[in-house]
């Protein structure tokens, strides 16, 4: 099946509380069909292939899996296409043309011919900016931008679509089988209420995933 | 169209299977009335139709986020910003197929299906008092509740004993105590705000919800204790909480006398001016769209506060030109609710090394301390408020901005973040004769019925008690050591509480009030309604429990009205 064809047999009908429990289970057998490239629905190639190094940056594989091996960048694009406001989508579509751009007078290439290593880069400029920088990219995205061209500010552009990419992937990351059932504190029914009580007796050390 | 008479003479009908209606379905047949229950929305059958009960986030398309396409059936439904989601929309109605008008905005949040709203209430559970009962008559305001306390009291002992309320006592005369299960626990730094305001005030005191939940080992039909999932919205596998499905139908059902009618929508209840009485209601099929009349002896609206005045509104008649039982000219008016999300939170530094177990089902309480005599009463406004909120570890994912990526970000995400504690004022609203709902007949419905417009809005007593609920938010918990403790206040608008509720308030006099004091229409005897349409005064407390105390009240004087008829 076309993957393509896949997101948007998954955005259709109501019926998809039963007939499909998980997104993720269908993409990750997808994923491991090696012919089929992945064509994003709502971001151009170019930023669908910047979204995945992106993420790769963000979280990385470790001992644990990375958002690649989840698939979140097609989580975030066809979230982007279904529930994402038009304002967001907006948002989102200008922060990506942004980064590309921005990629593009950093390392003289086009995003799509990126390595690993230029993304790795780029990303650290931004999300390890000094506080100061950090608070002058947020004053620039919310200064009044001129609606017919949001993209024109690829410095703050860039911050805020690094930041936005984070704040999903770590959402969905947090929120996905693997993670949420074998890495974080997974207790489905937990019986009983204990209102304050040391890490010994509750998860030790890990947050509740529900 | 089709008008069939169903030949069968019921004792009773039931309009609606909510919180109030379950009860009157209970209570009804319990005592050996032949009952129809009548319910507008589809079947909910108890765990069998609770299809995201067991969901996890990631068994969600968007992890439980609706899509845009979603959203537009139920913008209005979604105004709150958390009763609907993929886990619980089924049970919101579909804005588009159930519109309403407003000529001020009004937040009409509700469910048509089989257990309405008592699927996805709150589940907090206090009782009025005397202070609440005597409230209008000492301020002059509006018209006096024709009931006390203490009449009201073994109905309240009764309800909390069927459904099951954990919670602690207290003993304040403004909040009383009732049977309760074994109350859940606070957690560190709940305890550490209990122990704060004890020490700090002498007027106020900080308590765990009381919830109606079942904590005890006490047994309870086809239903067991709290397993601290807290997705009570989706519906129950243990039936842990009080529900119409999982408590009161059953129960019902079980006496062999309830006949339940799904898809029925009743637009009139149909009088009998020879007799001064009700003879039974019209209804829609609303699936066929058919025309049907039921006869019963005895009726109870309990279609909720704007539905069951909407019907009342509908059933005109020379007798009663302006809506059945309307002589006062005041139903549809005096619509209450309660203003809240006004309030404060903070963050705590400490307790690093603590945390809970259990997703409870429930918050910490502080009961109303404001206008209860001498040094607590306020110039600026009447009556009061009380605090619901809660503290909890927060996701690391908001405050990860020096965590940058990578690999650290990834341990730092999975572990528990900083404490955050939020108050937030349930306030009482006044009732007001110029908020009130109106019918539209010019705007029909799909089955031809009219549509309800409001014109409802908060006044200035309540606009002054919100600077209060705000300001003592942030003094408590500066008080108590919190950090970044910021005050907020959203007001929404009414409805936004899914409190409404006095439509058809109860009275002394006919002139007046729409219904006396075993909620029965004044002039209509066999007519009771015991949804909020009742209410007189809004309390600052939760309403449920109140409609639960007055329907079972009602139902039993309905019973012996019958009984006497026959023995005459």
């Amino acid at each position: 099946m076309n993957r393509r064809q896949v997101i948007r047999n998954l955005g259709l009908g109501a019926g998809y509380m039963v007939a499909a429990p998980s997104l993720f289970n269908l993409l990750q057998s997808c994923k491991s069909d090696p012919t089929l490239e992945w064509e994003p629905v709502f971001l151009t190639a170019t930023n669908g292939y910047v979204l995945k190094q992106v993420l790769d940056v963000i979280i990385p594989k470790t001992d644990t899996p990375g958002a690649n091996d989840l698939n979140i960048a097609q989580f975030i694009d066809s979230y982007m296409n279904e529930v994402a406001d038009p304002k967001e989508q907006q948002k989102f579509k200008a922060g990506a043309n942004a980064f590309s751009l921005n990629f593009k007078s950093t390392f003289d290439k086009d995003a799509a011919d990126g390595k690993a290593e230029d993304f790795e880069k780029i990303t650290e400029k931004y999300l390890r900016a000094a506080p100061e920088d950090r608070k002058n990219f947020v004053e620039r995205l919310t200064a009044k931008q001129d609606p017919q061209n949001p993209e024109i500010d690829i410095e703050s552009g860039s911050y805020g679509y690094l930041t936005s990419v984070r704040e999903l992937a770590i959402w969905a990351w947090k929120n996905s089988e693997a993670i949420g059932e074998n890495v974080m504190w997974y207790d489905p029914i937990p019986g009983s209420q204990k209102g304050c009580v040391p890490f010994s007796e509750a998860g030790n050390g890990k947050a509740m995933s529900l | 169209m089709n008008i069939t008479k169903p030949d069968e003479m019921y004792d009773a009908i039931v309009v609606g299977t909510g919180i109030s209606g379950g009860w009157a379905a209970k209570e009804l047949c319990e005592k050996g009335l032949k009952t129809l229950v009548l319910e507008r929305g589809r079947m909910v059958k108890h765990i069998k139709d609770y299809p995201t009960m067991n969901m996890d986030p990631w068994d969600f398309k968007f992890k439980g986020q609706i899509t845009q396409e979603e959203e537009k059936k139920q913008l209005k439904q979604s105004r709150t910003g958390y009763t609907t989601n993929e886990a619980t929309k089924h049970f919101f109605v579909n804005d588009l197929e159930h519109p309403y008008n407003e000529t001020k905005r009004f937040d009409w949040m509700r469910g048509y299906h089989v257990g309405g709203r008592s699927l996805m209430w709150g589940r907090q559970s206090y009782r009025l008092s005397d202070i609440d009962f005597e409230a209008n008559k000492n301020d002059g305001i509006a018209v006096d509740w024709p009931v006390r306390y203490a009449e009201i009291a073994p109905w309240y002992d009764k309800a909390e004993e069927f459904i099951g309320v954990s919670g602690e006592t207290l003993g304040l005369p403004q909040l009383p105590d009732g049977k309760f299960g074994p109350p859940m626990e606070l957690n560190c730094v709940e305890d550490h705000l209990k122990q704060n305001i004890a020490q700090n005030y002498k007027d106020r005191l900080l308590t765990i919800g009381r919830v109606a939940h079942i904590t005890s080992t006490k047994s309870f039909e086809g239903r067991s204790s709290c397993q601290y999932r807290n997705r009570c919205a989706r519906g129950c596998p243990f039936g842990a909480y009080f529900s119409s499905n999982s408590s009161t139908l059953p129960a019902a059902e079980r006496t062999g006398n309830m006949t339940l009618r799904p898809f029925s929508t009743v637009y009139e209840v149909m009088y009998d001016e020879a007799s001064g009485k009700a003879t039974g209601v019209k209804v829609i099929d609303t699936e066929t769209s058919e025309k049907i009349e039921f006869k019963a002896k005895v009726i109870f609206l309990c279609a909720s506060a704007i539905a069951s005045a909407s019907i009342l509104m509908q059933s005109k008649s020379d007798r009663f030109p302006n809506g059945l039982g309307n002589d006062s000219g005041e139903l549809g008016h005096n619509i209450m609710d309660h203003h809240f999300q006004a309030g404060a939170s903070g963050s705590y530094d400490g307790f690093e090394d603590r945390y809970y177990k259990g997703r409870r089902p429930n918050g910490l309480y502080i009961p109303r301390f404001r206008n209860l005599g001498g040094e607590t009463d306020q110039k600026n406004f009447k009556r009061g408020y009380g605090y619901q909120g809660g503290a909890s570890r927060e996701d690391w994912s908001e405050s990860v901005a020096e965590m940058g990526y990578g690999k650290e970000l990834k341990e730092a995400i999975t572990e528990p973040g900083g404490w955050r504690i939020g108050l937030t004022g349930f306030g009482e609203c006044l009732p007001y004769h110029e908020n009130k709902m109106t019918l539209d007949y010019d705007k029909l419905d799909k089955w031809g019925l009219p549509t309800v417009t409001f014109d409802a809005e908060w006044k200035e007593n309540e606009w002054e008690m919100r600077k209060d609920m705000v300001q003592q938010a942030i003094d408590m918990l500066t008080k108590a050591g919190f950090k970044d403790v910021e005050g907020y206040d959203r007001p929404g608008a009414p409805g936004l509480g899914i409190h409404e509720m006095g439509t058809a308030r109860m009275g002394r006099d006919p002139k007046t009030s729409v219904l006396n004091a075993n909620n029965q229409l004044h002039t209509v005897p066999n007519v009771y309604v015991t949804d909020g349409s009742f209410m007189v005064s809004a309390s600052c407390v939760n309403p449920s429990l109140t409609y639960m105390a007055f329907t079972a009240r009602a139902a039993e004087h309905a019973a012996q009205q019958l009984k006497n008829e026959k023995s005459a």
